[in-house]
């Protein structure tokens, strides 16, 4: 009877270690309560820029949260931003997460709106070499169908 | 300045595993090599030990153990010992070493083993550069901007440029220096040494971060034992060797999202860290002879020089350009080659900088990089993300 020929589950890397690939995959998918603060992502859909202040302090917050710990109250109204920002600072990633392996060099900037906080978002419709720190932005919306996708990005500011 | 009731913590111990992609080795094993070191170090067995913190970033993401404080104590015979796994970003290790002193100080424990230990090489570099990147606001910074860790690093590094005048020569000075010092440290990841034109014609990684602005993914570990004054005379009485002591300690945070910080030219959590390690220590930056910061990008040194008091801000990039911080300057800093070149294996660093420190302080380092000793202060710097969390460790000789 012929020797049947064990197949092992090990591999030899390039430095010569013997390695075994795991049998047991774990792939990763969060469900995240977006609930609280859904306004923020209605607002995008309809074309504005929320977010949110509190009732007694009048701290304007960015990312939005219902919550004001300072003032320990949890009634924020919501407000309407400009979108009118200065450009602090940006980058252009070249070397992507896995999960954003399909988009082209993306350029990230931070803005500082006119209203007080700081946003960090995609720069579109300009080219890195063109931006300077301490330009004029615009923040907008932006819904994106085919990959049914709502999010916010700078563009140039209308001269 | 001593607080009453509280006993005095010194280190007894070191030991370091050689940083690197090391396939050979399984978290535990990686761990075991630092700890032996150091036990061999202290010359003490296993179970002389009375607590070990695990300082590890990424256990069940990076790599396969869930639970390393358990696998790590298993291996090391170590049972039944109390464990305790901690995580603060890339300054876990330093988080690590003061759970440590805490333990001692507050008398609960004589004799604690802290061990850093990362294992970053058993996922590909695409999945690493991913879990890295999530340690920001997941929602909205990553969810639809996959900024990833070099990228925020380079938001702060085109805002100092542009406000400071810091160039890309200037950055690429500090990889350059830590390239220097990682070729004759026996324990670095990156033995090499680079120019000035290798960094600046280096590929992008997130503009204006090139490749050699940033520090390896890699793997490695870290031990430290620690001992109160009373178990640590006699440890010393054994060992012959000189007494180290964990004389200031300061720890600090910032927001999640980098949009909601102070600015964009420090780190703040730096400034107050460091502001309260000095002030326990009761010294100023001008007394310490040897630190280690958190180069993980070549414009986090700048901001620490900065950050930490060793010149106004907006001057770091004159201390590299002057070469005040090689080993024979005003205030060597990472002459270990630094995250950028001995590696930055997340848990392991913070411990690997207090292990380098006190070897320094031993003077026990390579001939080349032994920096002199005069105070006898040194300091660890260890900033967790882009600033998220800062620890600061200030040893002092006997």
């Amino acid at each position: 009877m012929a020797e049947e020929k064990t197949v092992l589950p090990f591999e030899v890397d390039k430095r010569g270690n013997v390695q075994l690939r795991s049998s047991r995959t774990l792939f990763i998918r969060f469900t995240i309560p977006v609930h609280r603060v859904m306004k923020f992502w209605e607002g995008i859909r309809e074309g504005k820029l929320l977010t949110t202040r509190c009732k007694k302090c009048h701290k304007i917050y960015f990312p939005p949260k219902v919550d004001c710990p300072d003032c320990m109250i949890s009634g924020m109204e919501w407000i309407e931003l400009s979108g009118d920002a200065e450009l602090e600072s940006f980058t252009q990633v070249f070397v992507k997460p896995a999960s954003f392996g399909s988009y082209p060099d993306y350029i990230c900037a931070i803005g500082r709106l006119e209203e007080g906080p700081r946003v960090l978002a995609w720069v579109s419709g300009i080219a890195r070499e063109e931006l300077r720190v301490g330009m004029k932005l615009k923040l907008r919306p932006r819904v994106i169908p085919e990959e049914k996708r709502l999010t916010y990005e700078f563009v140039p500011a209308e001269r | 300045m001593k607080r009453q009731g509280m006993s005095n913590v010194a280190i007894v111990g070191i030991g370091h595993a050689k940083f690197g992609v090391r396939t050979d080795v399984t978290v535990s094993e990686l761990a075991w090599e630092a700890i032996r070191l150091a036990l061999e170090d202290a010359r003490l067995k296993p179970k002389e030990i009375d607590f070990c913190v695990v300082g590890s970033g990424f256990s069940s993401l990076s790599y396969e153990e869930m639970l390393p404080a358990v696998a790590v104590t298993e291996y090391a015979n170590m049972v039944p010992t109390g464990h305790v796994r901690c995580e603060s970003a890339c300054a876990t290790g330093s988080a690590a070493v003061h759970i440590g002193y805490m333990r001692i100080a507050s008398g609960l424990s004589d004799t604690v083993l802290v061990v850093g230990v990362e294992k970053m090489t058993e996922v590909d570099t695409p999945t690493m550069v991913e879990l890295i990147a999530r340690a920001g606001s997941y929602l909205w910074e990553y969810e639809n901007f996959g900024l990833t860790f070099p990228g925020y690093y380079a938001l702060l590094a085109t805002h100092h440029m542009a406000k400071f005048g810091t160039t890309a020569e200037d950055l690429a000075r500090v990889a350059v220096k830590n390239h220097h010092y990682g070729r004759i440290n026996e324990n670095a990841y990156l033995r090499n040494e680079i120019t000035i034109e290798d960094v600046l014609a280096s590929r992008p990684i997130a503009w204006p971060n090139k490749f050699l602005d940033c520090c390896p993914i890699n793997d490695g570990s870290a031990a430290l034992i620690l001992a109160s004054e009373e178990r640590a005379k006699e440890i010393a009485r054994n060992t012959k060797k000189p007494l180290i002591w964990i004389k200031g300690l300061g720890a600090a945070g910032d927001t999640a999202y980098i949009g909601a910080r102070r600015d964009l030219f420090s780190i703040r959590s730096t400034e107050i860290a460091s502001q309260k390690a000095y002030k326990m220590a009761g010294i100023s930056p001008g007394d310490l002879d040897v630190v280690t910061v958190h180069d993980c990008f070549t414009i986090g040194e700048i901001l620490a020089y900065e950050d930490l008091g060793f010149c106004r801000k907006g001057e770091g990039a004159r201390v590299i350009r002057e070469k005040q911080t090689y080993h024979d300057g005003r205030i060597p800093t990472n002459v270990d080659g630094g995250l950028k070149a001995k590696g930055h294996p997340i848990g392991a660093t913070g411990c690997s900088m207090v292990y380098e420190i006190a070897k320094q302080l031993r003077q026990e380092v390579e001939k080349e990089r032994q920096v002199r000793i005069r105070k006898g202060w040194g300091m660890a710097h260890n900033v967790g993300g882009t600033g998220h969390s800062c620890y600061v460790t200030i040893l002092g000789r006997e």
